[in-house]
């Protein structure tokens, strides 16, 4: 600690400078004085006296010096001069300095702003007790046969096994009982669209099925009453829920009184019994619950995974090691357990066995999935910054080089060539830092916007993106680094001053040329057409997927869906109930016509099935599979998909009459070609349908895709819990949302309208990606391109200013003012074509990478390279035009005067 | 009797050694050195200084204000804790150098 003490000591000493200074002055004028007396008193005369004493004291301002230095820290003081010194030339350029701090807000801003997103997404641990203990249990196997699986979806490990956090509830229960070397083993299992109902009102929500030691193991309180425990979740148990922070706000106002009243979920009544703190998150990505219940309510509220089955693959399960517990032990007291559940069970896998994961972040799959984009995004981001600190390194330049005179001078004075540097690079330290700063502010701004990036992978996700230790030292980072990628060169370049060449005269040391400055803007031209050129390309992207034909009229159309299974209706009760809503629908003033399907198109979910066709080769007839939609009649009609042959479906096909089908043209042309497909039959497990009828192709779920081969079943025939409601109007789409809610309360208040949106916004929502990416990356284009504007016109401004002289000689000699301009612009295309020659092929070769993202246009679309070259000799031209016209304004008689 | 330049290092040596008696001002220091030595070993007074604030800086000697004869405001250095060891140190090394250049000097 000694230096601890030792730096404070500097401190202390920095702080009362002033008075430490006097005290030292003092203390030196009483041993000279004191001297001087003793010579008196050895018989000097007082004038020699005072001199000898002089003479044998030293230089006291130089010693004084000597002792500052050894009394404080020299280099805080340095920097305490350099940061006053910088200030004080910043303050006297403030529109640099406004440009500089700016255009590295704006960089600094935005990557912060990408990095607390990803930050939320990939690097924040879970709140919760050490997390470090988590681990999230997969198992891993080669070649598994799984069925009734549901979950993540499998991945694949380094070694080329697939593995899975899906389990059976059996192989949970040996993992809690009989593992060892773990303080819990606990379990849960997402539930989405719930049907909730609260006194007063009905909603859809999501729940999380947990395991009665969940919340012990996985280390959460609640904020008022209490959490699930082991008690709750046995088959004999009352049912209990835990409401989350945002349910308790979003269903009860945040009434204290919530504990102990009940709530309706799919029908079945809980006693909520705790609420959950607001910074709670659980162990899922963006944690969008509302609602956790014990698993052991799986019987009403997950009816098809039954908990006794070792065959169904649905439970997730995470593990909380033992404070001195053997990661390997504990790992291969699960494998054995797994190995055990497998060969009671017909599963089938080769090499099976248990891969524990660090579960710090919670599974991690869905996470990856919504970082790759973030990551790119980072990169992109990233680009800007570096674009920003070529162009601040260029404006610090030609800074420099106009300053080579007090350069000069400093170094005469005595300033080494380190505190030269050092000098230069704290100024660029303040741009930064005062830039990191602002661009904190913009970036929390920016982050407001950006969840709805994320929105595509599910709803009503949260991410806590607040500032914590990770973006502040990321931003920080940042910061520095653009410290020394715009300062350090400049500040090389500045420090190499000689003093005599320096001060004989202004003009004999010359301003010199700058090399480095025309790299540097040919770099941020170069890198400028990367960003213009992606912009470009995804840009077109989504006009061209904006401007694909749905094959349906998504104008004036509003969707809904209601759950009528959920609020208890069966069989043929869910028939009567769905055309009750019809019918009262159907009579509000301005609807046309209302229709009912069991999926909304372009509502992102899809369902298909296996079919053959009778006759077929049977070579031909494997694997073929058709997307299904079941549909009311007059769907085809309400949806301005139009009928090319045969009926639409009617009143005379009933639970009872033959199983019919409407095929797209797409289905007709792939599976029955050159033949007249109404009449033709087809099967599919486990009816043989009659074709009635073939409709125009429509896009299903998915702008990009072809369309696929389509099948459409009448609802009549095939009960389902769940249907989506298109009803067209004359009406703005939206403005009939409170008559379809008044009139579905009429019929059943129980049943909430989930979903309600317009068609054209689920056209819109579908695209939403490619919309936020193509004008994300439109902005970042356009800040590089204005940046490049401003590097290249201060470079050309310098030069003028640096060449003026020389213009001067020649217009007196009779050049005239297009002579002396033509060559500045010219400067400026060539510094410009000459970043874009670097610039492009690179642009060309990271299109290709994105190959991927694009619809509709080729990664080496010419126009949009062309254009985007285009673009930047036109700015370059701009940005040329100012100084150009100065130069042709030289006064030759001024500008030899000043020479 | 010849002046002698005092030794590199030294300096610091004989003020600790000076201070041990007792707190004294600079000038004090300086004509203590010089009469301890019989005159022999001169120091540039100013150089003193520097030493004695980085002593202080290490926390080996303190600084107070006080009186001095004459009734003037000096500041006096004072050996501290550390100080006392930090002599002990120097001066066993100091005797372990002077045994060893004897050594080599007796020998040659």
């Amino acid at each position: 600690m000694n230096w601890l003490k030792e730096l404070s000591q500097h401190l202390v000493a920095l702080l009362h400078k002033e008075k430490v200074d006097v005290a030292m002055a003092e203390e030196m004028r009483l041993h000279l004085e004191l001297r001087t007396q003793a010579n008196i008193d050895a018989g000097m005369s007082p004038e020699e006296a005072r001199r000898a004493a002089r003479r044998r004291f030293g230089g006291v301002d130089q010693i004084q010096e000597t002792c500052r230095d050894q009394r404080g820290v020299p280099w805080i003081e340095h920097l305490n001069q350099d940061l006053r010194y910088a200030l004080r030339t910043l303050t006297r350029s403030p529109g640099f300095a406004a440009v500089a701090v700016l255009s590295l807000a704006l960089g600094i801003g935005v990557n912060t702003t990408i990095f607390s997103l990803l930050n939320a997404v990939m690097l924040r641990s879970l709140p919760v007790r050490n997390p470090h203990e988590l681990r999230v249990v997969n198992w891993v196997g080669r070649n598994p046969e799984v069925s009734n699986y549901t979950g993540d979806g499998m991945g694949r490990t380094a070694t080329g096994l697939t593995y899975s956090g899906s389990f059976p509830y059996p192989a949970y229960r040996d993992f809690r009982d009989r593992g060892t070397g773990f303080a819990d083993v606990f379990a849960f299992f997402p539930l989405s669209n719930i049907t909730a109902i609260v006194p007063g009102q009905a909603g859809v929500a999501m729940g999380l099925m947990v395991s009665g030691n969940f919340f012990a193991g996985y280390g959460a309180q609640t904020l008022i009453g209490r959490p699930i425990a082991p008690e709750d979740d046995r088959p004999a148990a009352a049912p209990v829920a835990v409401i989350t922070y945002r349910c308790w706000e979003r269903y009860f106002s945040l009434d204290p009184g919530v504990i102990g009243q009940s709530v309706t979920l799919n029908q079945n009544a809980f006693t909520i019994i705790g609420v959950l703190a607001r910074g709670f998150a659980g162990p899922l990505v963006g944690d969008p619950f509302d609602f956790y219940i014990p698993l052991s309510a799986q019987p009403q509220m997950a009816p098809t995974r039954p908990l006794g089955s070792g065959k169904h693959w649905w439970v997730q399960i995470m593990a909380r090691l033992a404070p001195d517990a053997n990661e390997a032990h504990a790992q291969a007291s699960l494998d054995v357990l797994f190995r055990q559940a497998l060969s009671a069970s017909d599963t089938k896998m080769e090499r099976p066995g248990i891969w524990l994961e660090d579960g710090r972040r919670g599974p991690l799959k869905t996470r990856q999935q919504i970082g790759q984009p973030l990551w790119a995004l980072l990169a992109v981001v990233g680009l800007l910054l570096l674009i920003v600190c070529a162009n601040l390194a260029g404006l610090l330049l030609a800074r420099g080089a106009a300053r080579q005179h007090e350069m000069a001078v400093r170094a005469a004075m005595g300033a080494n060539r380190g505190r030269l540097i050092r000098q230069s690079l704290t100024e660029s330290m303040v741009l930064s830092l005062a830039g990191g700063c602002l661009g904190l502010v913009l970036a929390a701004w920016g982050k407001a916007g950006l969840p709805a990036l994320l929105a595509r992978f599910q709803e009503n996700i949260q991410f806590d993106t607040s500032l914590d230790a990770n973006v502040l030292g990321f931003t920080f980072g940042v910061a520095i680094v653009a410290t020394l990628l715009s300062g350090l060169l400049p500040a090389l370049r500045a420090s190499r001053v000689d003093p005599a060449a320096g001060l004989k005269d202004r003009s004999a040391l010359g301003s010199p040329r700058l090399r480095l400055g025309k790299v540097l803007v040919s770099v941020q031209v170069g890198l400028s057409v990367l960003l213009v050129v992606v912009a470009g390309l995804l840009i077109q992207t989504f006009a061209n997927l904006s401007r694909v034909d749905p094959g349906f009229d998504p104008e004036n159309l509003v969707v809904f869906r209601l759950n009528a299974g959920q609020a208890g209706y069966k069989g043929t009760q869910l028939e009567n109930f769905f055309e009750n809503v019809r019918r009262s629908l159907a009579v509000i003033p301005g609807v046309r016509s209302v229709a009912l399907s069991d999926l909304a198109l372009m509502g992102g979910g899809l369902s298909s099935s296996g079919i053959s066709i009778p006759g077929r080769a049977a070579g031909l007839n494997e694997h073929l599979q058709a997307c299904q939609l079941i549909v009311s009649d007059s769907f085809f009609a309400t949806m301005g998909i139009r009928m090319l042959q045969g009926r639409d479906f009617g009143p005379a096909d009933t639970a009872t009459s033959p199983k019919i089908a409407v095929v797209n043209e797409s289905f007709a042309r792939s599976f029955l070609p050159n033949k007249n497909p109404v009449g033709q039959a087809f099967d599919s497990e486990p009816y043989t349908y009659q074709i009635v009828g073939v409709c125009r192709d429509a896009k299903y779920n998915n702008l990009r895709n072809e369309i696929q081969p389509t099948m459409y079943f009448p609802y009549s025939q095939y009960p389902v819990n769940s249907m989506y409601f298109e009803v067209r109007s004359v009406l703005p789409a939206l403005a009939l949302a409170p008559a379809i809610r008044k009139v579905v309360a009429a019929v059943d208040p129980k049943i909430p309208v989930a979903d309600l949106r317009t068609q054209q916004q689920l056209l819109d929502n579908s695209v939403l990606p490619e919309r936020l990416f193509a004008s994300l990356c439109s902005f970042l284009a356009l800040l590089a391109v204005l940046l490049s504007y401003i590097g290249l016109f201060g470079l050309m401004a310098y030069n003028v200013a640096r060449r003026s002289g020389e213009i001067g000689i020649r217009m007196a000699l009779g050049a005239r003012p297009g002579d002396v301009a033509r060559p500045i612009v010219r400067e400026a295309l060539l510094l410009a074509a000459a970043g874009l020659a670097a610039g492009v092929p690179i642009a060309l070769a990271l299109a290709r990478i994105i190959r991927g993202a694009l619809y509709g246009v080729e990664p080496y679309d010419p126009t949009t390279i062309v254009g985007g070259s285009v673009i930047l000799l036109v700015i370059a031209g701009l940005a040329a035009w100012i100084p150009a016209r100065r130069a042709a304004k030289v006064d030759p008689i001024t500008a030899l005067r000043c020479e | 009797m010849a002046k002698i330049e005092l030794l590199q290092g030294t300096l610091d040596m004989l003020i600790l050694t000076v201070l041990n008696r007792g707190p004294l001002h600079g000038f004090a220091i300086a004509e203590r050195i010089h009469q301890l030595s019989h005159d022999v070993l001169t120091v540039e007074e100013g150089s003193l200084y520097p030493s004695l604030y980085r002593m202080e800086r290490k926390g080996w000697i303190k600084a107070e204000w006080g009186q001095s004869i004459n009734n003037r405001k000096a500041k006096y250095y004072r050996l501290t804790k550390a100080g006392q060891k930090q002599l002990e140190t120097e001066n066993e090394g100091w005797e372990r150098m002077c045994t060893a250049i004897a050594h080599v000097t007796q020998r040659a």
